[in-house]
């Protein structure tokens, strides 16, 4: 029995490759993959199975898989959906260590597709068959090659070899990584088009590709996330490798998919969430699918850098000034030359003009002039990355063009250069010396963006302070899927978030003896499980200021929930004092479908709502990432003393995030809370309203 | 000068004098009699450099005053410092324009500024029409004069199109060339403007609407200059049915001025530069590309405003880049209607009908394509469609391109998002006249442009408005901000209410006004010196008695001289405290760039923090004003968001076109008018103006 290969190996370097379903007849895409495996070089023993077939092109073919001399390591399925299972029965059978699977109609295509792609994960894993896919494009190898793909792209004449591995959620995207790629002068090391991952998944090749010596930055497409955590150490890993992982994810424009019984989630959004994921995990994301491309040089080898601002030199005064334009637009801070730099300059008889964009244009566009120009760009401390803007000279002068840029190779400072012409030649040399060549000012500016955005990964907090046993047993006792406000309260109260004073009643005498001790002004809200939205149904009254106010008050809330929804059941009122403070903000905790556990941070009331402001983090943050949190909410400036109004306590709502952020610690118990408002004071920081949504 | 004889000098003169040339290869000076010949100028080429006696074996003259014919363009390439004697030569031997290469002028400060100023005045004396200077030339393509010392045309040939271009940066024609003709783009005409201190855009434009060969203009800008002259350009362009499609810088800039009052700490400029090129049927890109890109979508168009997009796909993750970022960009990737999808399974097609329009699964065959694409180009569940095409763009580029081709000339527009490097179909398709996308940002940034792209507004004086009473309510100063008073007067002139208030002198007689607008009141400072109440402490709330008023007035009188000892007090306003729904804030603005603008944004900080604000051309009409309500974002509680009480939008839109009528006015000069708050009740309630600031020019 030979060695059985390791998943890298059988993936990438196969001892040998079947090809269940190929052909030799027609231009289809079983025609096709036996062709292209072996145009690009593969050295393996190529298999195509076909029972219709005695020969595929020069390759003896075999009806059954089995029936082929072993090992076989990889095994490309390209027969139609619902023979699949009996195939991956055949390949068990073979001893196959992994098949890729082309064939597609699986659980991308509605329930019976689930159902059948269930059926032939059972096959496969009772049988130890490793699966890639379905609905796949199929893995690339470079070197040694062995494109096990029926991707059209492999009609080009050669795939060139280097160290970008690419993972991708679309097939068909892979052929567009190559074609755009090759064109702009990269190479890839592995290329896994992943299908619907229902078995070997994107952590799981992420990891392979970190282990790979060829590859030294991983590019990824990605329509979701499906295993959060593996995807996090994955990413962890990558990082602590120097191995950048940059992601174009699509969903940004995505409505809320869920709508929740708070209103978290239709604040906060799915999207917010990824970006909290990627941040959080040191995951480099693009806007701009041309930046995915761009990337590469900008990140590779390179650590996240401090400095954010950007000195832009140009010899286009038209096509630096887009650059800055759309830096500006992008958040970041086109930088002048500092004084002294520019003394220096003038001085040496130098001619340029210093500002956000520092202009060689026509006068100053001499290679002394330049190289002087840059040379103080790269010394000064003022900027973290350098952008150079060549004119019409990139077009029909590459090598002058990067003649320049030549001399910083291996400087720390990230440095790259943006083609205002076509200039695809330039392109390519700049990509052979591994410098980033951005061919659209906004592209250049996501990149930049992306690239200075990107920080070290943050650990999440792994132990709480917070009496976990004590909250899990508190909500096991509670009933329903919703849990009361004052149910809610103890939660808080046990998480060690300070909350208005308020005390619970069952009866409105009882209200009137405990009223004193709460102080007037206060508040009167019904307490049952069975009406969510207090508001709607009349549930509460405000502003209370004397004990015959009190008995009314008491008195219309029954008669109003008693219409709005006669068979709620009331289970007493909760008096609360009326607190009144700078600002009201909602606070919420939530376990994103995507991404787990988040918290997120949203200035109070319906505006919040309606310019969707709100900041977002995994899940459980610590003071210090809550109170970045409370800088980020824009709606929050006034607390923040914008135009001198009064300061809020931001450090006592930060301890109310941090507490109520514990709850990643019990996602078993709890799906949703939330706090809305909380009332910031000039000294201090209440909850006054939650809720909290069981884990069913 | 008439337009058609600067046309011709400019584009297709018989002779030009190349001032400064040599043929020291490498140098700028070099290069413009090479590219002349090289691209196929049939006229005469005169160099002119008194260190020589032939360039390029050509023989060259002393100065452009000793060419024996008479010259129809100048290129003049010296130094800057030997510009004004070179014009004046041009100015004696009666050149007709003069094409100026040189820079360090008005772009590099003062003394370039003067020396620019002196060579206007050598050409005025001569008659001599001037582009630039600091500008890189003007090409034209038919027939060929390519007249510029820019590499870009090294290129081995210059197509000729119906394209025009005018730039403001120079360099950037070069990049027009190099990028258009690496799509298959041609042109007809390109001109860098430069300084533009004679010959405008707005003059090139003219001229390019009166070329038969062009039939779309594209613009690099940097500013508006002339806006008259330029606004009565793109609207004539519009109406001779040639679009102008606009790349303009300065989305960035944080707002240039800071003005007396908010309004345009709010608007920033560039938003009324969106609002202006809005207003005149211009249409703006965010992305370059798509500058190059929007040509096709709009020759022979009329705008159709909408926001339904269908997506067309060979691609699943090319389809879903495209529908994500036309969602980005506010628009809607729809679904076919169920008939339609019926009638394509009927002729034994197949689609995954959705948001995405699937063609992957067995679907990709030509007679599919052709009948899903005939389908969606028949339905009127959308407004605009957009192809998808992967990898068989690359490797089958009449294929995949070919069905496209078909629909290229109908009204509503078909694109074509080419996924993979597919530069050949680029070509055939951007040939043929149909949109070609290389980036799934620029496809979803151009056909928002084009479904944003409306007719230009006209310009019309409402008869309601007794603009001669306002006028006068203004005064004849100017510098000066007005008095709460005099505001009030303005204000009520054309018709806005205001909250009910009384003028005092003095405390006794606050006390009086305080009794007949009622408890409780309102009392304010009265100062043409203090266009900032709040900020010194001149304005007193909910004032509930007179002993509140009277004790109230004197310790504000004290503190506002307190702080301002040199402001005149004239009295002080005592208003009743309103309350509505809801405050917002009404400008007008006098913008640097484009003109007279309005301002909307929800009252408070917050819309501040937000950059909540919609902006328009003054005047408005109430559909407009309506359409502004709509855009603010912060304005969703009075327009009914959540069941919330509605508010007066009615009286809203009144007090805008209202407002907006000061555009009429031409003296005294305004800077800007600003309503904050404008108090707003219930619907049906109307809407009070409760502080309002004027500042003259």
């Amino acid at each position: 029995m030979p060695r059985k290969a390791s998943l890298a190996n059988a993936l990438f370097r196969p001892r040998s490759v079947a090809m269940i379903g190929a052909s030799d007849e027609g231009r289809r895409h079983h025609a096709m993959a036996p062709l292209y495996l072996e145009k690009h070089g593969y050295k393996g023993r190529i298999i195509p199975v076909n029972p219709k077939r005695k020969k595929v092109y020069n390759h003896k073919c075999y009806a059954n898989v089995y029936d082929a001399p072993g090992p076989i390591d990889h095994a490309l399925v390209m027969t139609p959906a619902r023979t699949v299972p009996a195939v991956i029965q055949d390949c068990a059978k073979a001893g196959v260590r992994v098949a890729t699977i082309f064939s597609a109609n699986f659980a991308e295509a509605g329930p019976d597709g689930i159902r059948l792609q269930d059926e032939m994960m059972q096959i496969a894993k009772e049988g130890n068959v490793r699966i890639v896919g379905p609905n796949c494009m199929g893995v690339y190898c470079m070197d040694p090659p062995a494109i096990i793909s029926p991707n059209r792209i492999m009609q080009i004449p050669k795939i060139e070899k280097g160290s970008i591995g690419v993972i991708s959620q679309s097939g068909s995207l892979t052929g567009t990584f190559v074609s755009r790629g090759q064109h702009r002068g990269l190479a890839f090391s592995k290329i896994v088009s992943i299908g619907n991952e229902c078995d070997v998944s994107v952590p799981e090749i992420t990891e392979i590709m970190i282990d790979d010596s060829k590859t030294k930055i991983i590019l990824m497409f990605l329509e979701t996330i499906r295993d959060y955590k593996a995807f996090a150490a994955a990413a962890q890993r990558a990082f602590s490798e120097n191995i950048p992982i940059v992601v174009y994810k699509i969903g940004r424009s995505e409505a809320a998919a869920e709508f929740t019984a708070s209103h978290t989630g239709a604040i906060a959004g799915t999207d917010s969430a990824v970006d909290a994921f990627f941040k959080q995990h040191a995951i480099i994301r693009v806007r701009h699918f041309e930046s995915l491309f761009e990337m590469t040089y900008l990140a590779m080898g390179r650590k996240p850098v401090k400095n954010k601002n950007i000195a832009v030199i140009a010899s286009t005064g038209g096509g630096g000034g887009m650059v800055v334009d759309n830096l500006g637009i992008n958040g970041l801070s086109p930088t002048p030359l500092p004084k002294d730099a520019e003394r220096r300059i003038f001085n040496a008889g130098g001619t340029f003009s210093n500002g956000p964009l520092i202009d060689v244009t026509l006068a100053g566009a001499y290679p002394k002039n330049v190289k002087q120009i840059l040379q103080e760009a790269f010394n000064a401390r003022n900027n973290g990355a350098v952008i150079m803007t060549p004119g019409s000279s990139a077009e029909f002068n590459p090598e002058r063009t990067v003649m320049p840029l030549k001399e910083f190779l291996g400087h720390d400072k990230p440095f790259g250069a943006a083609l205002i012409p076509e200039a695809a030649d330039t392109a390519r040399l700049m990509s052979s010396l591994k410098i980033p060549a951005f061919k659209s000012p906004e592209s250049c500016a996501d990149a930049m963006r992306g690239f200075l955005e990107w920080e070290a990964p943050r650990a999440l907090p792994k132990r709480t302070s917070v009496d976990l046993s004590r909250i899990s047993k508190a909500i096991r006792r509670t009933e329903g899927s919703v849990l009361n406000e004052k149910e809610c309260q103890s939660i808080f109260k046990m998480l060690g978030i300070s909350q208005v004073k308020s005390v619970f009643v069952t009866t409105a005498s009882q209200a009137l003896s405990k009223a004193k001790g709460i102080g007037f002004p206060l508040a009167v809200k019904v307490v049952s499980a069975d009406i969510p939205h207090k508001t709607e149904a009349g549930g509460i009254e405000l502003e209370i200021k004397s004990l015959s106010n009190l008995e009314a008050a008491i008195k219309r809330i029954k008669r109003n929930v008693h219409k709005a929804l006669p068979t709620a059941k009331i289970d007493g009122f909760l008096m609360q004092r009326m607190e009144t403070g700078l600002a009201e903000i909602l606070v919420g905790f939530r376990v994103d479908d995507i991404v787990g556990p988040t918290v997120v941070v949203g200035s109070g009331g319906i505006m919040s709502e309606i310019y969707n402001d709100a900041a977002v983090r995994l899940a459980p943050v610590t003071k210090k990432t809550a109170l970045e949190m409370l800088h980020e909410v824009k709606g929050l400036a006034p607390v923040r003393g914008y135009r001198g109004l009064p300061r809020g306590d931001l450090q006592a709502v930060a301890t109310i995030i941090h507490k109520l952020s514990q709850l990643a610690f019990l996602v078993d118990e709890i799906t949703d809370a939330e706090i809305n408002p909380v009332i910031i004071k000039k000294r201090g920081a209440v909850a006054v309203d939650g809720l909290i949504i069981k884990t069913n | 000068m008439a337009s058609s004889r600067l046309a011709k000098a400019l584009f297709e003169p018989k002779n030009i004098a190349l001032i400064g040339a040599s043929d020291d290869k490498g140098r700028n000076n070099s290069r413009p009699q090479q590219f002349l010949e090289k691209h196929g100028y049939r006229g005469k080429i005169y160099p002119i450099n008194p260190r020589r006696k032939k360039v390029y074996g050509v023989k060259a003259y002393q100065s452009v005053t000793e060419v024996p014919d008479r010259i129809d363009h100048a290129f003049i390439m010296t130094g800057p410092k030997a510009v004004p004697a070179v014009m004046r030569d041009c100015a004696q031997a009666k050149v007709k324009v003069a094409t100026i290469f040189t820079a360090d002028f008005a772009e590099s400060g003062t003394d370039g500024a003067k020396l620019q100023a002196e060579v206007v005045q050598e050409a005025k004396k001569g008659n001599v029409r001037v582009i630039g200077p600091n500008c890189m030339g003007i090409y034209c393509m038919d027939p060929p004069a390519m007249i510029s010392p820019n590499t870009v045309l090294q290129l081995p040939k210059i197509f000729k199109g119906n394209i025009g271009v005018i730039s403001q940066s120079g360099s950037l024609t070069g990049t027009f060339l190099s990028r258009g003709q690496h799509r298959g783009m041609a042109f007809s005409k390109m001109v860098s403007i430069g300084n533009e201190c004679d010959v405008s855009v707005a003059e090139i434009g003219e001229i390019l609407i009166k070329d038969p060969k062009t039939k779309c203009i594209l613009l690099f800008l940097e500013t508006i200059r002339h806006e008259t002259a330029f606004t009565e350009m793109v609207r004539r362009a519009f109406t001779a049915k040639k679009p102008v499609i606009v790349y303009k810088l300065g989305r960035s800039d944080a707002a240039a001025e800071f003005t007396a009052s908010h309004t345009g700490a709010i608007a920033g400029t560039d938003s009324a530069v969106d609002a202006y090129f809005k207003h005149n049927g211009v249409v703006r890109v965010d992305q370059f590309e798509t500058l190059l890109e929007m040509p096709n979508l709009l020759i022979g168009r009329k705008p159709r405003p909408g926001k339904n997009v269908s997506v067309i796909t060979t691609t699943g993750g090319g389809g879903g880049m495209a529908v994500d970022r036309l969602g980005v960009a506010g628009l809607n990737a729809v679904p076919l209607p169920e008939e339609a999808v019926a009638r394509i399974e009927k002729a034994g097609g197949l689609i995954s009908n959705g948001p995405l329009l699937d063609l992957t699964y067995k679907g990709a065959t030509t007679e599919n394509t052709e009948r899903v694409l005939k389908e969606v180009m028949n339905s009127d569940a959308n407004d605009a469609a957009v192809m998808v095409v992967g990898s068989s763009a690359q490797f089958n580029p009449e294929v995949s391109v070919q069905s496209l081709i078909k629909f290229a000339k109908k009204a509503k527009p078909l694109g074509g998002f080419l996924v993979p490097e597919a530069a050949e179909s680029g070509r055939l398709l951007t040939k043929a006249g149909v949109p070609c996308f290389r980036t799934p940002e620029s496809c979803a940034d151009a056909m928002q442009s084009f479904l944003h792209w409306k007719e230009p507004i006209p310009f019309q004086k409402s008869p309601q408005f007794d603009l001669k009473a306002a006028r006068k309510a203004l005064g004849n100063r100017s510098d000066c901000a007005l008095s709460e008073r005099e505001c009030r007067t303005v204000l009520s002139k054309l018709g806005i209410k205001q909250v009910a208030a009384a003028f005092a002198k003095d405390t006794e007689k606050a006390v009086q006004a305080a009794k007949s607008v009622g408890f409780p009141c309102v009392a304010k400072i009265v100062s043409r010196d203090i266009p900032h109440k709040t900020e010194v402490g001149g304005v007193l709330v909910n004032i509930e008695n007179s002993k509140q008023l009277k004790t109230g007035v004197r310790d504000m009188e004290a503190r506002v001289s307190r702080s301002l000892p040199r402001a005149k007090i004239e009295g002080f306003l005592i208003q009743s405290m309103e309350k509505g729904l809801a405050e917002v804030l009404i400008g007008y603005r006098v913008d640097e760039l484009v003109g007279p603008t309005v301002v909307l944004s929800a009252g408070g900080v917050l819309s501040e923090v937000y950059g909540d604000a919609a902006v328009r051309m003054a005047p408005v009409s109430h559909a407009t004003a309506y359409d502004m309500i709509d855009e603010v974002k912060g304005l969703a509680p009075i327009c009914g968001y959540r069941g919330l009480p509605k508010g007066d939008l009615g009286a809203i839109a009144n007090a805008l076109v209202a407002l907006s009528q000061l555009a009429f006015i031409k003296r005294p000069k305004l800077t800007e008018a600003e309503i904050n708050p404008l108090i707003v009740r219930e619907d049906g309630k109307g809407a009070v103006a409760a502080d309002g600031l004027i500042i003259l020019k």
